[in-house]
This record gives structure tokens, sequence and C-alpha cells, in this order.
């Protein structure tokens, strides 16, 4: 399993999921890890839309690999099979999503920010339920 | 007396009240928002911040398709309702029209949703939409600020 720089002093970033048009990033200090283990023994898999799970892209990597995304106190798994890519934080300008593309969905990860980079959107900033 | 602006979205023609109206652009990509809804879909940056993505589709008097245009519309404007930016692609965007107050008219022949009435331009009727109404209807009612912008 790989796991991703969270300690204090290491640099912030986000890691990114790229697919099917739609790009989003998490904090890499809420991945605990990442594993190519899509079988038993995974957490609980996160209530999200089919969007995230990113598949189908031409960029589409074979292997699936998975996301154990700390929610609150609670270990959670993505299986993803499109690209990811660790960006700096302050290589985005991060500004609020519209109030009214906010939704209430009974979700584990809700979009709250956008990431802008020169003059267009570089990925959606989405954090854990509380 | 006040300002409309015509636009096109595939054969239908509408209006949007030019006060509302920020800017025009070109073609403009945005991203769709995993769950998004089908009226906000998406968003786009324009001025260094995030607008919504309206799709008109989803509010047009006959909206009997639920797959989105597979093309991408060649014209954009950004409008500005309560404190919401809102970018719209549409096919056509014509010049702004000065109409007189009794011209808007309570809709009769037009059909569609978050209208605030329609009007006759050289023979032809449009619906004047009215975004606060929309905006309203996704939010629910936003007190309103006397000026400044977000």
């Amino acid at each position: 399993m790989t796991t991703l720089p969270s300690q204090a002093g290491e640099q912030l970033t986000y890691l990114t999921v790229t697919g099917r048009g739609l790009r989003w990033g998490i904090l890499s200090s809420v991945i605990v890890g990442i594993s190519s283990i899509t079988e038993d023994g995974l957490p609980p898999a996160l209530r999200l839309p089919a969007d995230y799970r990113a598949q189908d892209d031409e960029q589409q990597e074979e292997r699936p690999r998975v996301l154990l995304v700390l929610v609150g106190q609670q270990l959670r798994s993505i299986t993803i099979t499109a690209r990811i890519e660790l960006i700096e934080v302050e290589r985005v300008k991060l500004v609020p999503l519209p109030l009214i593309c906010r939704t209430e969905a009974q979700e584990d990860l809700h979009v709250t920010q956008v990431a802008l980079s020169e003059n267009s959107v570089a990925f959606l900033v989405v954090e854990p339920a509380i | 007396m006040q300002h409309i602006v015509p636009i096109r979205f595939l054969d239908l023609w509408l209006a949007l009240d030019a006060d509302q109206v920020e800017q025009i652009l070109g073609q403009q990509t945005w991203m769709r928002l995993p769950g998004g809804s089908r009226v906000f879909p998406g968003v786009m940056a324009w001025r260094g911040r995030a607008a919504a993505v309206l799709n008109l589709a989803a509010i047009l008097p006959e909206d009997d398709s639920d797959l989105p245009r597979v093309d991408r519309p060649p014209r954009t404007i950004v409008v500005r309702s309560h404190e919401c930016s809102i970018a719209i692609p549409v096919d056509e965007i014509r010049e702004a029209q000065l109409i007189e107050p009794g011209q808007l008219k309570p809709q009769a022949i037009t059909h569609q949703r978050y209208a605030q009435g329609e009007i006759d331009l050289g023979g032809q009727i449009l619906a004047v939409l009215d975004l606060d109404a929309l905006i309203d209807a996704t939010l629910g009612p936003l007190p309103t600020k006397p000026a400044g912008r977000t």
C-alpha cells in the first residue's frame, strides 16, 4: 500500500482523480493510503455518485486502485481506474462553489470549492462529510 | 424602459434582461459536477471565480429528453442574478433591444418556465427569462442586498 504525505512540515497536496470530463481532488492528508487490492478486506465503499469513479476514460489505467479515505472516524474506500496526480495546494487558486450548485444529497464526499488554474477550472475540491 | 438581449438555444429564441448581462463570450469549457442537477450541472471559471453553468435545455417548455446536448454551443452569456454569476451556453446572441414598458406582456403564447412575460419583436414572440425566479426556485428566496458583489 502506498502512503501519502500527511505529516506536519510536508508539502500540502491534493490528490486529483481525472476521467470522463471530470477532475476532482481531495487533500492528501485524508487519504490514508492507496491500495491495489480490490477484493476482500476493504473498508465499506464511499456513498457517492458513480461520476466519482471516473472510469472509461481514454487515459484509463488497466489496474483498478483503491483510495482509502478517512470520513470522520470511519475508513471508507473508493475504487478508481482513472489517472491520479498529486498537485501542490499553492499551484491553484481556491474559490467557493456557487451556492446554487450545492446539493443536499447524503454522500460521503461533498464538493466544497473549485480550484482554478489560470483561467480555467483545474479540479473540484471535495471534502469528507462531517 | 428596459433593454433585453435576445438569445437562441437550439431553435428557441428567448430574451434576457440586459441589466443582468455581465459579459458575452465565445465557446467556453466548463466542468460538470458529480451528482449535479440538470439545471445547474457544472461550473466555469470566470473573472477569477466560479460561475454556475445553466443548462437551458432543462428549463425549456418541452423538456422531454434526459440526454444532454452532444455539441457545445458556440456562445456563452454570463449573467448575474441575486448574488450568483451564471454562465449560459447558447447558440446565438443578438444585440440588445430597447422595449417600452407596455411591450412586456403576460405570457399568452409562450410556455417558458421562469419567465417574467413575453414580448413581440418584429412579429416573433419571445419569453423574457426571470432568472431571479429560477434562483429562488432552486435555493429558496434570498435576502436582497442593496449593492456590492461577492
